[in-house]
């Protein structure tokens, strides 16, 4: 369907287009003659009065550059004071600390009887040895002691026993325990034992036998 | 492994055997026939002596001293040498 207009309507839309451009040229026409008046040399620039100092014109423009730097100011400086102290090694002569050696003490050579605590004394040039047969009673968790002595004389050692054990009784060597003056029982020799460790040593034998079998 | 010391009664602590070591099982007889102490027996260190052929290993302590004696000492009735 084509649409068609009056033509009144197309005319006066002209009509409209053509005041407004005309508007617009006159306005900036306008314009441009007022900026004119202000320009120095323009007669309808406005003349300053006779006799005053004409002013520097004002000029914008770029600013001078603004140089930031380093202030003229010393800096204050910062660090250790005048009198710092040196950590350094000490003159001092240094102190070693080491461990200590051990001590070793080593028992000295003894005999069986020293061992076992008899001491010796001499009679008449014989050598006596005094001091207590040892033997643990298993049965009755108990150590026993018993006192004894020996004697050497010429390579034999002549044991003594003070109050023997029942025990001993009904041991086969019992009989060779003699009794001598009371308490003191004398044990018989069949080989005679060589030494003092060896009589002390034989005595507690036949008594651990006697008490612990 | 445990270390003995097996001194020689008589001796004032002269002749001693020093660092024996002994293993599990081991018997006197093996202690006295290894030093040659032929005709010794060993004495407990409490009292008594060891028989040949006990358990000396579970019998000792390790750095005890075990004294060997004479094992022809006898005592007998009213008959001596």
């Amino acid at each position: 369907m084509e649409l068609t207009w009056p033509p009144w309507v197309f005319w006066g839309l002209v009509a409209v287009l053509v005041v407004c451009v005309v508007a617009s040229v006159f306005s900036h026409w306008a314009d441009l003659r007022q900026a004119r008046r202000h320009l120095p040399g323009n007669p309808h620039y406005p003349q300053p009065p006779l006799g005053e100092a004409t002013r520097p014109p004002l000029l914008a423009g770029p600013s001078a550059a603004l140089i930031v730097g380093p202030a003229e100011v010393p800096a204050v400086m910062i660090g250790p004071a005048g009198s710092s102290p040196v950590i350094g090694p000490s003159s001092a002569p240094a102190l070693t600390v080491v461990p200590a050696s051990p001590l070793s003490i080593e028992p000295p050579q003894r005999g069986a009887w020293d061992d076992r605590g008899w001491t010796q004394s001499s009679d008449n040039g014989w050598l006596v040895y005094d001091g207590r047969y040892h033997i643990p009673d298993r049965r009755r968790n108990e150590q026993r002691w018993f006192r004894g002595r020996v004697v050497v004389t010429n390579s034999r050692a002549e044991a003594y026993i003070a109050d023997p054990p029942v025990e001993i009784k009904k041991h086969p060597k019992g009989p060779c325990f003699q009794l001598v003056e009371a308490p003191w029982f004398r044990v018989n020799w069949h080989h005679p034992a060589p030494t003092v460790d060896d009589a002390i040593l034989y005595v507690e034998k036949v008594l651990d036998e006697a008490i612990n079998r | 492994m445990k270390r003995i010391i097996i001194a020689v009664a008589g001796t004032e602590g002269k002749r001693e055997y020093k660092d024996v070591q002994i293993l599990p099982g081991t018997k006197p007889r093996d202690v006295l026939g290894k030093l040659g102490l032929n005709g010794f027996q060993l004495s407990k260190p409490e009292g008594g002596a060891f028989g040949f052929n006990d358990d000396l290993y579970q019998a000792v302590a390790d750095q005890q001293k075990i004294y060997a004696t004479k094992a022809d000492v006898e005592a007998g009735r009213g008959v001596g040498a």
